[in-house]
């Protein structure tokens, strides 16, 4: 029997509700008009929207937990992405005196295809000081990017990371914050909501060339995206040609080249890995 | 004596106009309004003179005595004589502030040398130097600036005569001789040596002896000389008698040596009322920079420090200073700057005078083209106003880029530089060589284990942290720079290094070297000097 007001309504079709999550999602939006920097990488593009990080908003990169000495990882990792923001001036938020760590160096940043020059550094041993320099970096548009290192998230700072991603809208700055990863005694409390676009994980991973291959080999870990899809995957950096490629697992490469024992690697240490 | 610099005739300026100010009770004033005690407190301040107690300075209306009289003598006279000891330091301090709280007349002051506190001699007096040649009219008149300028000083707490006229040498002449009650007079332009005529001889600041022997011939007033000629006078009498005469009459410039050179990027807003709200200052400071910036803008400069005096109706200067990394003119963007400071600022009763002062200024031409193609990391207009908004607050050196240095140790092969200064760095960087992300301060030694010595190490530990290898990569060799210079405790950074790039097991990447060369019967010594990314 067809009751015309008890049929079922017409279902909106796909791409209608689609853009109308995206509207309500971005209902905050300055209105501009989202760019990103693709990162060259394929398997990341399918979890990304637009197929590569965002600009004009707030990035969070997270290390390992309480140590200043695996946060090169990071940092490897934040120079992988911003060499593929354009050629514009750089803003640092350093840690003053991060004496465990060390600090930028030049040539490490050269190493890893970010031209130094290009990096203006504002040290500042209070996070509010690096927090302010943030924001004063996120307010001028001739910037490509401003970087900060900042301490574990609290949950005081939900605000102040609304505030900077605000800012980056409006001025289309991409900001990136790097910070060690919070461990409390119940457990990794790094689930803070803090209003970034994005926010990975990244540890330092065994690299699967041979000893004389230079790059960085990271376990990246996506682990929230705005309009993306979470992931996580193995990657290399080749700094010679910006790209950030899938490295190949450990096994798969011991399976496909055999074991050669080069004359620096210690390869006695290997073989009593292989037998434990 | 001032520095004496002679000048020909025709140097004497039309239209000078020049203010001495005495203070003649400075020395007991001064202990009244810093001791903060009762006007009549302390008669007088005392000093040690020759083994003997003499009275050095005097207060207002103490009748009978003198400075340079010996205490006993005083006491015999006024036997209820209270007094204080002498500081010759704190009246040189007060003197100094109070010649920089005068800069709201003008920026030309000098000490008068005269002054007792300067000279370490009896007396108790204090004397400074106005050059206000076209000034007045900013108060009124000749008349109302005197007298402002003695009120103002009369309610800090100091008893003071200002005389304005055409040369030092009469306005000096008038204040310390002029019979008349006021403590402000004016002699009016043009009115030349004739308006000292009936006053001593003395008031021209010359040598006791020579006046005394004036005396003896008959010539006690400045007028019984003045029209003499004056070869035989200098014969006679000396030079000084000849030159003095001359600085009076204007015929012979006294110049007048500031304390601080007055820089010609100055603009000075004097306030009805004193002001202490933050919206009336921060109005002001607009309004000096909008002119400050018309200024440079058309000798097409811009300045690198500004600084800004606030004259408080307490009678002290407050002062702000910024620098900027580059010559600026944008009065938008250097009031940003100066806001931050403004919050410190405290205005206490209100503050009545503000002079802006461009303490450094640099031309500011068309921005050279570069030849080799626009630089990498130049800086927009926003980023040179950032980095100068983050060095104000958080201090110039906190801020800064690196630029290569030539040196083949790692530590040593790049400084802070600048910000503004976008140095060029090797743009294709050598994968062949890489360097570590992250460079510690210094190399800290590490314990380590290699299979053969020249071999890199198998396992190492570091800040208690143990590491297993499992991959590596070298050595490169790093050779010490034998042709720079090192001090003693540095040399043993001499030594050749040979760096290896170790990854641990979880994949961790370090940069650690062997200090020296593998040598037997020798332990070497490792240390972690990078981290990779």
């Amino acid at each position: 029997m067809a009751d015309p007001i008890h049929a079922a309504p017409a279902r909106p079709d796909r791409d209608a509700l689609v853009a109308e999550i995206r509207r309500l999602e971005r209902a905050y939006d300055t209105g501009m008009p989202t760019r990103s920097a693709p990162l060259g990488c394929a398997v990341l593009a399918d979890h990304l929207p637009e197929d590569g990080l965002a600009l004009g908003r707030v990035h969070e990169l997270v290390g390992e937990a309480r140590s200043e000495v695996r946060d090169a990882a990071v940092f490897g990792f934040a120079c992988a992405l911003l060499s593929r923001f354009g050629t514009g001036a750089i803003l640092w938020c350093a840690r003053r005196a991060n004496v465990l760590g060390g600090a930028p160096s030049a040539r490490g940043l050269a190493s890893l295809g970010l031209d130094p020059a290009r990096v203006i550094f504002v040290d500042a041993e209070e996070e509010a000081d690096r927090l302010w320099a943030m924001e004063e970096g996120l307010s001028v548009p001739g910037l490509a990017a401003v970087v900060a290192e900042l301490d574990p998230a609290r949950r005081s700072e939900a605000t102040a990371s609304r505030r900077l991603q605000l800012a980056a809208e409006k001025s289309g700055v991409t900001g990136l914050i790097l910070r060690p990863r919070l461990t409390t005694s119940r457990g990794v409390g790094d689930r803070v909501p803090v209003a970034v676009e994005t926010r990975w994980r990244i540890t330092a991973a065994p690299s699967p060339y041979g000893p004389h291959d230079v790059r960085p080999v990271w376990d990246v870990v996506l682990e929230r995206a705005r309009r993306g899809r979470p992931g996580a995957w193995r990657l290399a950096w080749d700094a010679g040609s910006a790209v950030l490629e899938e490295a190949l697992p450990c096994e798969a490469l011991a399976r496909a080249v055999p074991q050669t024992v080069e004359m620096r690697q210690t390869g006695n240490q290997n073989n009593e890995e292989v037998a434990a | 004596m001032t520095t004496q610099r002679e000048y020909p005739a025709f140097r004497a300026e039309r239209g000078r106009r020049v203010i001495a100010l005495w203070l003649p009770h400075f020395a007991v004033e001064r202990h009244h309004t810093q001791e903060r005690c009762d006007a009549d407190a302390v008669q007088a301040v005392a000093t040690r003179e020759r083994g003997r107690r003499v009275i050095a300075g005097l207060a207002p209306g103490v009748a009978g005595l003198t400075p340079g009289m010996a205490l006993a003598d005083a006491r015999a006279l006024t036997p209820d004589l209270t007094l204080a000891d002498w500081d010759p330091a704190a009246d040189r301090a007060a003197l100094r502030d109070l010649a920089a709280w005068c800069v709201r007349y003008t920026p030309l002051i000098a000490f008068d040398p005269a002054s007792a506190c300067l000279r370490d001699g009896i007396g108790g007096d204090a004397a400074l130097w106005l050059d206000v040649t076209g000034a007045s009219h900013l108060f009124g008149g000749d008349w109302e600036m005197v007298a402002d300028l003695v009120n103002r000083i009369a309610s800090f707490g100091y008893t003071a005569r200002a005389c304005m006229a055409d040369t030092p040498g009469i306005a000096w002449a008038v204040t310390r001789t002029a019979a008349t009650g006021r403590g402000d007079v004016v002699v009016p332009s043009g009115a030349g040596i004739a308006a000292i005529a009936r006053l001593p001889i003395m008031a021209l600041r010359v040598p006791a002896a020579v006046a005394e022997a004036l005396a003896r011939s008959g010539l006690r007033r400045i007028g019984d000389v003045a029209d003499l000629p004056r070869a035989p006078l200098a014969a006679r009498f000396g030079p000084d008698l000849a030159r003095r005469l001359d600085q009076a009459a204007g015929s012979l410039h006294e110049p007048i040596e500031p304390l601080s050179p007055p820089a010609p990027h100055r603009v000075r807003l004097g306030l009805p009322e004193p002001i202490g709200l933050r919206e009336d200052i921060e109005h002001g400071v607009r309004r000096l920079l909008e002119r400050l910036c018309a200024r440079l803008e058309r000798e097409r400069a811009g300045l690198r420090r500004l600084r800004v005096d606030f004259f408080r109706a307490e009678g002290d200067v407050r002062s702000l200073t910024i620098g900027t990394g580059r010559p600026a003119r944008d009065p938008v963007a250097l009031f940003r700057l100066l806001a931050e400071h403004l919050d410190r600022l405290d205005p206490g009763f209100g503050i009545d005078v503000m002079v802006m002062e461009a303490e450094r200024v640099e031309g500011r031409g068309i921005a050279q083209k570069d030849l080799a193609g626009p630089t990498a990391g130049a800086m927009g207009e926003g980023v040179q106003d950032m980095v100068d908004r983050l060095s104000n607050r958080l201090g110039e050196e906190r801020v800064h880029r690196l630029e290569p240095v030539e040196s083949h140790l790692p530590e040593r092969a790049e400084r802070p530089s600048a910000p503004a200064t976008a140095s060029r760095w090797p743009t294709a960087p050598a994968p062949s060589v890489p360097r570590p992300a992250r460079l510690l301060r210094r190399p800290e030694p590490v314990e380590a284990t290699a299979l053969l010595p020249d071999h890199p190490p198998a396992w190492f530990r570091w800040r208690g942290v143990d590491y297993r290898i499992a991959r590596a990569a070298g050595p490169e060799r790093i050779a010490p720079e034998w042709w720079e210079d090192l001090p003693a405790d540095r040399r043993r950074g001499g030594r050749t290094r040979d760096y290896f790039r170790l990854e641990a097991r979880d994949g961790q990447r370090f940069w650690l070297y062997r200090e020296g060369l593998a040598e037997r019967g020798e332990a070497p010594q490792w240390f972690v000097h990078g981290l990779f990314a």
